[in-house]
Order: structure tokens, then sequence, then C-alpha cells
């Protein structure tokens, strides 16, 4: 069971953080005993990577304050206006590859 | 005429060297008539091609040194984190210029606002702002004898790092994987360590005048003629201090109207003894001959810049190892250039001498080379041998030139005679002049300590620079949050390291230098391997994409060895 939620971490963590998880062998044997520990390490790589490690903590909250305000915009612009795209997008190339109508081959006989 | 003519040359096609590679004559003097160093056609493999040994007749047995290259997602990451500690940096600065917060550092005072800025360099911005807040990794005070295991004043900061306090408490028996001690000579008890007593005892410790006038004691001759039969050469001359043997002699040899060539990564006391030469300086790439040979002959062809007059002297200045990349370096080569061109050498032995060759005599000892063809043969005491100071070793009249002409022969007080007396006694164990063996088991220690704590590091996975042989490993952190990380949670596991940032390497290569002694035990190295281990995984720090080699024949011969 512990065996399988680590490598569902190690999943996870390469979904995450691309390439830096290499082919040729997991560089990676952490062995979690829950999924808190898990989080708290995700975290913490989080920290490291960005480097906020080293900041204070109140600086450290504003820069996750702007980062996931951030993320929170883009996740909620993209659900009020994708959609509408979308069906733009469709209308359009529908226009152009779909339904032509019947006069416009009568013209061009 | 400024076009460079090696340019053309390097790249045409006037050399042909067989692949078998000519006879070279004694100590690599290469009398063929075409450019020595073969021209590089395909400039970045994988590796940084630093690893592929050229003009391989040189060298008597493979001269294996590596520089993986940094992975490119790495790469990126760092460059982000250091952005955005740059901007809370430009937030803090101008928190601080409002005073709305309290400002610990220097800055200018009210009435010096409107002249030029003192502290607006980036170099100033980066202690404000990165290094400020990871110094808890550096000069912890020690309250030890500095040797296998140390201890270690236990300190905290409330202030994120502005101020430190002592709690009081001491951390025993932390591993030091960080000090210089190569030989483990760096010890408060042994021979070593009376015969230091005993001297304190017959001399004192101060001798309050300098060599030139009456500070030159008996302990120091006989010093120096240890030095001279230890490196193989005509006559020496002891210093004071290591790092102004560099910066007062290198001035004392050149002057305006000389050219020294030197290495980028050379030392900051060898930049700095160049500049205060006021001669030319030009840098050829780290270890890279064809910089180098090019820079030689642009010398010879162009002379001095606008008179066009030939330089007075051309002085190659060289480290043997490189105490930042644990590189080695490429002596056969330096040595067969410089007599090609006609050119001097200065070979600073710091962290070589003791620590490499067979003998450990150092590089030139490492490579089985003469010493009489390095002209300037310079090093410490400081790392090996446990004491203090540096030396100057070569020809006679060079030494004799010196005495009089260099600003720490003349003006630096002698050296301490327990100083000297652990000198004396250390060398004369590593020579086996004490009529023991304890040198050559130390000498042989140290080397299997390196190949092992190297070839475990690179198994488990971590990105190693430098030469197989060099007891400097620099193992890449890269990350900036990651050099404050390691050095904290090493410490946690009771092990000490030195973790090095910018300024002292390149921005992005961030990373932990381990120094491997002949005093760590096979335990000790055991346990600094495990907990390396651990942080690696905890931190992500295995970054090497190399395949993991087939354990090969000659492994499984020396662990074989290592078992008996």
């Amino acid at each position: 069971m512990r065996r399988a939620l680590s490598l569902d971490c190690v999943n996870i963590y390469a979904l995450v953080f691309g390439g830096s998880t290499c082919d040729c062998e997991p560089a990676y044997r952490m062995n979690f005993k829950n999924l808190k520990d898990y989080l708290a390490w995700l975290y913490y790589q989080y920290l490291l990577i960005t480097g906020i490690y080293v900041l204070e903590p109140w600086e450290k909250s504003i820069f996750n304050f702007i980062l996931f305000s951030a993320i929170a915009m883009v996740i909620y612009t993209s659900y009020v206006f994708v959609p509408i795209h979308v069906r733009l997008a469709l209308e359009f190339f529908f226009g152009i590859f779909g339904g032509q109508p019947e006069s416009t081959m009568a013209l061009m006989n | 005429m400024t076009e460079s003519s090696a340019n053309k040359l390097l790249n045409g096609d006037v050399c042909h060297r067989s692949s078998s590679g000519k006879k070279s004559g004694k100590n690599g003097f290469v009398k063929n008539h075409c450019l020595f160093q073969q021209p590089q056609k395909y400039r970045r493999l994988r590796e940084k091609n630093q690893n592929v040994t050229r003009n391989s007749s040189l060298y008597k047995k493979p001269f294996l040194e590596s520089f993986e290259e940094t992975p490119l997602l790495v790469a990126v990451l760092t460059y982000m984190g250091y952005g955005i500690l740059t901007i809370f940096g430009y937030l803090r600065d101008f928190l601080r210029h409002w005073n709305i917060e309290k400002c610990h550092v220097a800055r200018e005072r009210e009435e010096q606002k409107d002249f030029v800025p003192l502290y607006q360099d980036f170099e100033n911005f980066y202690t404000r702002n990165l290094y400020m807040r990871i110094r808890d990794n550096w000069n912890r005070p020690i309250c030890s004898v500095p040797g296998a295991k140390m201890d270690l004043v236990e300190r905290v900061s409330h202030d994120y790092n502005w101020t430190f306090q002592h709690t009081g408490k001491v951390v025993k028996d932390v591993i030091n994987m960080g000090s210089y001690n190569y030989l483990g000579f760096a010890e408060n008890t042994g021979t070593c360590a009376d015969a230091a007593v005993e001297a304190t005892h017959k001399y004192g410790v101060g001798v309050g005048s300098t060599r030139y006038e009456i500070g030159n004691l008996d302990i120091h001759e006989e010093m120096e003629q240890l030095v001279a039969r230890f490196l193989g050469v005509e006559s020496s001359m002891a210093f004071g201090m290591g790092f102004a043997t560099n910066s007062m002699n290198i001035p004392a040899l050149t002057g305006k109207g000389c050219l020294i060539l030197s290495d980028e990564l050379n030392h900051a006391s060898l930049v700095l003894g160049a500049r205060l030469s006021g001669s030319t300086i030009r840098v050829f790439k780290h270890n890279n001959m064809q910089s180098l040979e090019k820079l030689l002959r642009d010398a010879i062809v162009h002379g001095q810049p606008r008179t066009h007059r030939p330089w007075k002297k051309i002085l190659i200045v060289v480290e043997g190892i490189y105490s930042m990349e644990g590189s080695i370096v490429r002596l056969p080569e330096v040595i067969a250039l410089k007599k090609r061109y006609k050119a001097y050498l200065y070979l600073d032995e710091a962290h070589s001498i003791g620590a490499l060759g067979p003998n450990g005599r150092g590089v030139v000892d490492y490579f089985g080379l003469d010493p009489k063809d390095v002209d300037i043969m310079m090093g410490t005491f400081t790392k090996s041998f446990g004491a203090a100071g540096g030396y100057i070793g070569g020809k006679r009249e060079l030494i004799d030139y010196l005495r009089n002409h260099s600003h720490s022969a003349l003006y630096a007080t002698s050296m301490s005679p327990p100083v000297a007396q652990q000198i004396i006694t250390s060398m004369k164990t590593i020579m086996g002049e004490d009529g023991t063996t304890l040198g050559a088991d130390r000498l042989r220690q140290l080397s299997e300590n390196t190949t092992y704590f190297r070839r475990k590091l690179r198994d488990m996975g971590f990105i190693i620079y430098g030469n197989d042989d060099s007891p400097v490993v620099p193992m890449m952190l890269y990350m900036p949050a990651k050099i404050g990380a390691f050095g904290r949670e090493m410490l946690k596991r009771n092990i000490g390291t030195v973790v090095v940032g910018f300024p002292a390497t390149p921005i992005i290569e961030s990373r932990a230098r381990f120094c491997v002694s002949a005093a760590h035990t096979r335990e000790m190295l055991d346990t600094a391997l495990e907990a390396i281990s651990e942080v690696g995984d905890l931190l992500q720090l295995k970054y090497s994409r190399r395949e993991q080699p087939l354990p090969s024949l000659a492994w499984m011969s020396e662990e074989s060895l290592l078992q008996d």
C-alpha cells in the first residue's frame, strides 16, 4: 500500500515539475507515511525551487498570495471566457470548412 | 594587425599530427613544427568536453576530469529563483529607503546623499538581500581542533541573521567535511603538536622582526632547506602568510612590460598579485590549452600593444588543484607549451602540495615531471601541513632575488617558531624521515578516501566536478535556496560542510564543497555519505543524467584490495 502511494507521489511530482525527473532512474526514493507528509514535502520542494525558502514569513505570504491569486484569476477567467471563445472558434471554423451553402456551388458553376 | 593570426592557425590545416602521436622528448618537449594543441572541432558535447584527454602521449596515466553540463531545466529554475529573490530584494531596499523598516547595514549618511552612491552595485545588493538570509551557514565559530571531527559553538539569530547570539551550548562531534586538512595534520596531539610545544618553550611564539632584519631564526633556515629538499628544487623561501606569498611575490617578479597569462579561475591572491605588479594580464579559459597557446602565440607575434616591442617576460600563472572546481592543472601540456614558447611558469600548489602524488610532493610528483621545469613553485603550509604560511621554491638566483625584493620578505614579521616546527615535523613525516611509515599511510589513506568518496557520490547521482584524484570534491546545488537548506540540513545531521555561492562561483553554479582528509575513517565517510544521500533526496539534488557505469574490472580489483 505504502509502495503504491509513493509511486503515485512520484508520478504527481513528475507531472508538476516536468523534466527534472529523468527517465533513466528515479533519483527520489522518499518514503512517505501518509499523504500529509507527502504534501509537506511537495511544499518544501516548492519553497526550494522558487527560492522563497530563504525569505521571511511575511514575504513568503506575499509571494504565495500573489502567485495563488494569479493562478485563481487565470482559472476564473478561463472558466468564464474559454467556453465563449471555444464556441466562437467552432462557429468560425464551421463557417470555413463546414456547411458550404448550395448557392456558392451554383455561383462557381 | 590586430586580428589574431593564431585563429587562422588554430583552425587551419597546417598541422597534421598523426593520431598515434609523435615521439615526444623528455618531459613532453615536442620538436615538431606545428601547433602543439590540436584544434578542437566539436566544442560542446554533452559534457563540457574536459574529460577527453588530448595530447595523451604526455600523460603517464589517464587524466579523468569531468564537468557535467547543467541540466537546462535546473538552470532555468535557478535563474527564476534568483529573479524572485531579486524582486524581494528590491522590495526590501525600497522599504529601507523610505524608513519603513530598520536598515541594519551601512548606508550613506544624510550629508552624503547627493554624492555618488556607495552601496548600490550588485555585490552590495547581493550581500544585503541574498547572502544575509543564509548567512548562518558561514563563519560558524569552532571551539576545538578542526580535525576529522570538531565542536561547534551553537548560535541562534532572532532577527533573520542580522545578529547572532551564542546560546552557550556546544554542538559536539560534528564531522568536518570542510577543512583543508588533507593529510590530517591539524591535530592537538601527536608528534607534530609535541614538537610545536617544544619549539614554543625554546623560542616563544612571537619573533618581533622581519626575516631581513633580526627575525631570522635557525629554525627558519632549517625549514627552508627541508622545503627545498622536499620539492626537489635548489632553494626555497618561506613566508608567514600564504595569501601574501602570492600577492606580494608576483609584483617582485614581473612589472611593466611583462605579460601575465592567468587561468580564469585563479585564486584571488594570484589575481591581486598580478594586478599589483602592473603587468598586462591576459586570461585564458580554465585549464584550456588551446586558449593558452593562442594567447602565447598572439603575445609573441604582436608583442606589446601599440609599440609592438616584445614582452620582457611572459609568466604563465596556474594552480595545482583549483579549489572551487576540484580540477587538476594539465601540467605536462603547460610545461610543453612553456618550453615551446619560452615563457616562465608560476605554479601555485596551495591545495595540491601534500595532497597529490605518490610521495605527496604535489602536482609535479603526480604527473611524474621534473620540478626544475617549473620556474616558480609556490605553495602553502596551511592545508596539508596543518600549519600556516607559504613558500616559494625554485632556482637559487630566483630565491636570492626574492629575499631582497619581495615585500613580504622585507616587511612581514617572520613566521612564528611553533608554526615552523609544525611544518618541519609534518614534512619530515611525509618524507618518511622520522623513521615511520605514518606519512605514507596518510597519503595512501587520503587517496583511498578521495576515490571512495567521489565514486560513492557519483553513484548516488550527484553532479560532481573535477578530477577523479582531487581531494576537493565540489557537489552541485545550483538553486539559491538549496545552498542555505543544504548547509542547515547537514548540520542537523551533525556534519559540517562548506557551501559556496556567488561571488566565489558563477551565479548559477552554487555548490557544496567537501574536502576529504586522511583523518577521515571509513565509518565517518559512510556516515557523511548517508547523510548527504538523505539530504540529496530531501532537496532533490541528484541531478546527474549520466548513465550509471557498470562496475568495471578496475573497480572490482580496487574493492577487493580494500577488503583485505
